[in-house]
């Protein structure tokens, strides 16, 4: 710890010396065949850390660089890059240079920030991710942001929970085996250790980066399998009304027996948002509604948001930050059908219970450049949850949940080729619930990265980061987690790409804590105080290629070992079931134990195709699994073998029509415990998935309005399937929405 | 572009077998009849009679309370019922998870539920070739298999598992 500290210090110090000087480059950016101005090019200086994104006129301004001569590159997703050189910076009002981006092919995303915690080339990163940008999810009228994961190559959804590349399975909501961040600070609920899709502002999202591997080197507990992390839009500098409404009406069941309502079933909701600026203030307040009657009964939820973010300028090299981000929603309990027989209604338990929940974060974030090679950031958050369930009028569980996270992080760029992260973490935890009790926690961490350019082709970039956590009255538990990854640049078109990562999960405190019978399962649920944390070791080589200017394969091998995961497992266990009982009687209980030891190997590749001069693109993923619970000598529960995600979109001017293919093979294996002990009747139904989805857009622009109209067919082929077993998945749904901004 | 057309073909035939189907309504299971051999015995020392069909054979004792426990051993009526006392002979409907049982019987329980010496299998269904082993039987998925006889006798018992 102390010489993390020293070498901060030592790091500051040597960059406030040297950052006295300071000139500034301005630009415009523009579509080399249309001259437009393009909005939301990255500008970066090489070999600095200072950089921009250009506004909706396509200008941009970098300050703070020193006196010299620079290299200036201009990166968009649908353009070749183009570096600039010999490029010195010029007092304030100098004249703007001018760049022209010439449009390929194939589109693909240039910056990074995941993987290294800071902005980079995507093909300076060792491990394999995946991008989901604004307009993807848009098009897809996504009301979630699971929604939009289940297009992703590689990643499937049980239910709600996220697999990358088979890491998760299912474990019964509790202890998320994917880290999820928002803004870069992990964002999962204090009580289960769980991820609520419903709670990300999904309409104030620029982009979602998914990495594929075991991350817990630079983020600690929970990125076991992948982190992936939702970024929100950058604030805009003019003002800005956008809004968004969307309606959207469930197919008929295909047999009368799953019809359980005469009326139709909607899916609808609204968006409104305005940002503008104040001298040196940004901001957005955003709120939206949305109405999900839902295709089964007793699920409908009724959700309102409010999203508002702000950014202040303190100086040219410094600004302050703040969102603020809040959900209540109420929301049927549908756990599991009644039987195949009757797909779309609940098991009787079920039938009039509801939960009512509300959710949300305040996060703030300083950043400061001291120089054009050093900035440190400093972020901190609080994350709420409070639920309550409610059974016919008679409420039968709370829970409130409070977390505080902070994170500090310094980036040197000692060299060219050559920068240093270092980084320390906190958190602390509170929880109250009738399930869970009463505990607190806190975790400390510290964090290293240096990544090292070693020769003009070849990347090394070497982690480690070691965490402590303590859960209520337990000892504390420490964890070290080291990291490599190399990146080797064959020639133009392709890039090699290797790493070796671990992961690790702390049991969340409702593993650990939990002792109740549930008013739905009737499940005896106990504690086990002596839980460990699952660990990962993950180990990925890829080769990413352009073979020809339209046509580019990625692909990449990969091995995951796990132990210790924790499985809830059924025992016949002799207990006081009251208090008051006097004598011990047999019962089946349920307790989390370390009990699963497992190994994921695997294959994935990618092809993307431009058709016609980029009329037509396709997007192709498979990804092929193997993954076996090696105690057991059997196939790991909730994985799939087979994934395969097809995509393909068409464009002519202001009209575009895509559509996406899914197949997620069979599982192999599920929880039996769920189907005799549910008992979920027929549970052991299900079949492979193949989902069509279609959809079209026009942009009303050449008629002078600043509005875009869709119409989107999901499961267009009205396929019956199941993500998790005794839940019924969405039947045909048609959609229409309206987007626009002034 | 016959790739692409041909392909978007495989994705429409592969999409169009519709998914999850209507099932019968049909619960499957074994049912049939329950005759006594001898007499009753005292019915304080028959504290539970219950139809077991277990997917493990042979069975010892180690494997009882996993088997119970992950479906592979199912019990009827219940752990906390039982078929009637006296009663000969007695039609049974027991439904199953479909899947293949190698070992069908009655169980009789006489003393504490945890203590494996309280168990006594008094009948088990015979396989009609070689009647020194049981039967064994597959239940389909909405399958009832029919006309099982089960033999009691509860002072003349079968081979025990345990």
């Amino acid at each position: 710890m102390k010489s993390i500290a020293l070498i901060a210090v030592l790091a500051i110090s040597f960059a406030l010396a040297f950052s006295q000087e300071s000139g500034t480059i301005r630009g415009i950016v523009r579509d080399a065949d249309s001259h437009e101005p393009l909005e939301s090019a990255n500008v970066v200086v090489r070999g600095t850390f200072l950089g921009a994104a250009t506004d909706r006129n396509g200008t941009f301004r970098i300050s703070g660089l020193s006196r010299g001569r620079y290299t200036v590159v201009v990166s968009m997703v649908g353009y070749r890059p183009f570096p600039l050189e010999g490029i010195e910076p010029g007092v304030s009002d100098a004249k703007p240079i001018e760049v022209f981006l010439q449009s390929v092919p194939i589109e693909t995303e240039q910056i990074i920030v995941t993987a290294s915690r800071r902005a980079q080339d995507a093909r300076e990163v060792p491990v394999s991710m995946a991008v989901i940008t604004a307009t993807a999810l848009a098009a897809r009228n996504n009301v979630t942001v699971d929604d939009a994961l289940r297009y992703v190559p590689g990643v499937n959804m049980v239910q709600d929970q996220v697999n990358i590349r088979g890491s998760s399975g299912y474990s019964r909501g509790v202890g998320s085996r994917v880290l999820l961040l928002l803004d870069g600070l992990p964002f999962l609920t204090g009580d289960t250790g769980e991820i609520n899709w419903e709670t990300l502002p999904i309409g104030e999202i620029e982009r979602i980066e998914i990495v594929k591997g075991a991350g817990s080197a630079l983020y600690g507990s929970s990125a076991l399998g992948g982190v992936i992390n939702v970024l929100t839009r950058p604030l805009p500098d003019k003002p800005v009304f956008r809004f968004r409404m969307f309606s959207g009406l469930y197919d008929n069941p295909p047999y009368d027996e799953w019809r359980w309502s005469e009326k139709p079933r909607f899916n609808s909701g609204v968006m409104l948002g305005y940002a503008d600026r104040i001298g040196s203030l940004q901001y957005l307040v955003s709120g939206g509604r949305t109405v999900n009657e839902s295709h089964k009964a007793n699920d409908a939820y009724h959700r309102w948001t409010l999203f508002t973010k702000a950014k202040y300028d303190l100086s040219e090299e410094s600004s302050l930050s703040m969102v603020f981000n809040m959900l209540r929603r109420t929301h049927g309990n549908f756990f599991w059908w009644k039987s195949l027989r009757e797909a779309t209604t609940p098991a009787d338990a079920q039938r009039n219970g509801s939960v009512e929940s509300t959710r949300g974060n305040l996060s703030l974030g300083f950043r400061q450049t001291l120089s054009e090679n050093l900035f440190y950031v400093v972020k901190g958050m609080y994350f709420g949850n409070f639920w309550k369930d409610d059974s016919a009028g008679h409420v039968n569980n709370v829970s409130a949940s409070h977390v505080v996270q902070g994170d500090a992080q310094v980036t040197y760029g000692i060299s060219e080729g050559n920068i240093l992260t270092v980084g320390i973490a906190g958190n602390l935890d509170q929880v109250e619930s009738n399930l869970f009790g009463r505990h607190k926690g806190f975790g400390i961490a510290a964090y290293l990265q240096e990544e090292v350019r070693l020769t003009k082709d070849l990347q090394v970039t070497a982690g480690i980061r070691y965490d402590v956590q303590k859960a209520s009255v337990l000892s504390s538990k420490g964890r070290l987690s080291p990291k490599l990854g190399l990146t080797f640049v064959i020639s133009d078109a392709t890039v090699l790409r290797g790493s070796l990562g671990t992961g690790f999960r702390y049991p969340s405190i409702g593993e650990l804590f939990i002792s109740t019978s549930t008013n739905v399962s009737q499940l005896i649920i106990l504690p086990n105080l002596n839980l460990r944390p699952e660990t990962s070791v993950t180990a990925e080589l890829g080769v990413s290629t352009r073979v020809t200017e339209v046509l580019e394969i990625d692909g990449a091998v990969f091995w995951n070992e796990f132990r210790n995961l924790i499985e809830p497992s059924v025992k016949i266990k002799s207990i006081r079931l009251m208090p008051t009982d006097t004598v011990e009687s047999d019962r089946a209980v349920v307790e989390f134990d370390n009990v699963v030891k497992a190994r994921i190997q695997g294959a994935e590749i990618g092809l993307k195709i431009s058709w016609w001069k980029k009329v037509l693109t396709t997007d192709f993923g498979y990804t092929v699994l193997w993954p076996e619970d090696v105690g057991e000598r059997a196939v790991l529960k909730f994985r799939p073998r087979h994934m395969v995600h097809v995509s393909a979109a068409w464009a002519m001017g202001d009209l575009r029509c895509s559509a996406d293919y899914r197949f997620i093979s069979r599982m192999d294996r599920i929880d039996d415990q769920l189907v005799v002990l549910g008992p979920i009747v027929h549970g052991q139904f299900r079949v492979p998935i193949h989902v069509v989805d279609v959809r079209g857009s026009i942009a009303l622009s050449p008629w002078g309005l600043p509005l875009q109209i869709g119409l989107n067919v999901n499961n267009a082929l009205n396929y019956q399937y199941v993500e998790l077993i005794g839940n019924l998945a969405s039947p045909r749904m048609f959609s229409l929405s309206i987007e626009g901004y002034f | 572009m016959k790739i692409l057309f041909l392909f978007s073909l495989l994705i429409i035939f592969l999409s169009c077998d519709g998914g999850l189907t209507l099932p019968p309504d049909v619960q499957p299971g074994i049912e049939g009849t329950i005759t006594l051999s001898g007499s009753w015995p005292p019915e304080d020392s028959v504290k539970s009679l219950w139809i077991f069909a277990s997917q493990i054979f042979p069975l010892d004792s180690s494997k009882v309370v996993a088997g119970i426990i992950d479906g592979r051993i199912s019990i009827y009526p219940s752990v906390t019922e039982t078929l009637p006392y006296n009663v000969s002979p007695q039609q049974f409907n027991m439904p199953l998870l479909p899947g293949t049982y190698f070992y069908i019987g009655v169980l009789q329980r006489h003393g504490d539920l945890a203590n494996l010496d309280s168990y006594d299998v008094v009948g088990v269904l015979r396989d009609d070739v070689n009647p020194m082993n049981p039967r064994s039987i597959s239940v389909g998925d909405f399958q009832v298999i029919s006309g099982l006889a089960i033999q009691i006798d509860f002072y003349n018992l079968p081979p025990q598992p345990f």
